[in-house]
């Protein structure tokens, strides 16, 4: 019983608009270029802020699973994995110009990377104001 | 090296881990990002070797999250 309601805390907090865009704060927004080029430092740093958001984002799923929180959930998910599916194709792309050095590229990958996490934000920010709006 | 984005990303970190664990969800990966973070601000320095653990646990969640729902 006692999980539960701890579960159903955890979801109803991940479910708020504001939970939702805590989490999916957790990740650097400063943009590369020439002058700031992309190191290993700066990839981690991504990383791990994205590893952050997606140990959310995989509590708010399992939440959903659960039907511990508003089923409007389903449509929140499917709208943040057309997002989540092109960081699949970025992610390595990125990692292998860092890998090689090839800052032209690395540039544009990381940039490319940060704007889809800002779009995949924004995105959950107008699904959950619908929520709200129901 | 950013120090303020550090700090200001494992606090964030750290508010997402106290949620997981208050409800008894997985927060080893949380845990482990916010580890990773702090050695490589300590260091200055990541090594391929820190970077290929976070990707293949951060690879892992992804996958994890893109799959499909079922049906309701």
């Amino acid at each position: 019983m006692k999980k539960f309601i701890l579960v159903v805390v955890l979801a109803v907090g991940l479910g708020g608009c504001e939970q939702l865009s805590m989490i999916l704060d957790a990740v650097p927004k400063v943009t590369a270029s020439v002058n700031n080029p992309v190191t290993k430092d700066m990839l981690n740093t991504v990383e791990n802020g994205a590893l952050v958001v997606f140990a959310g984002l995989k509590a708010y799923k399992k939440a959903c699973l659960e039907l511990a929180v508003p089923q409007s959930c389903r449509g929140t998910i499917q709208k943040i994995q057309v997002y989540t599916r092109k960081l699949t194709v970025i992610l390595p792309e990125l990692r292998a110009f860092v890998k090689d050095n090839d800052q032209v590229n690395a540039v544009l990958a990381y940039n490319a990377a940060i704007g889809l996490i800002a779009d995949l934000k924004t995105e959950a920010g107008r699904a959950n104001i619908q929520i709200g709006a129901k | 090296m950013d120090y303020m984005a550090i700090l200001n990303l494992v606090s964030k970190g750290i508010t997402i881990v106290s949620a997981l664990i208050e409800a008894e969800q997985d927060a080893e990966p949380a845990l482990k990002a916010i580890g990773a973070l702090v050695t490589g601000a300590k260091t200055g320095a990541v090594t391929q070797e820190d970077l290929d653990k976070t990707e293949a646990l951060l690879d892992a969640l992804i996958a994890d999250f893109n799959t499909d729902l079922p049906p309701a």
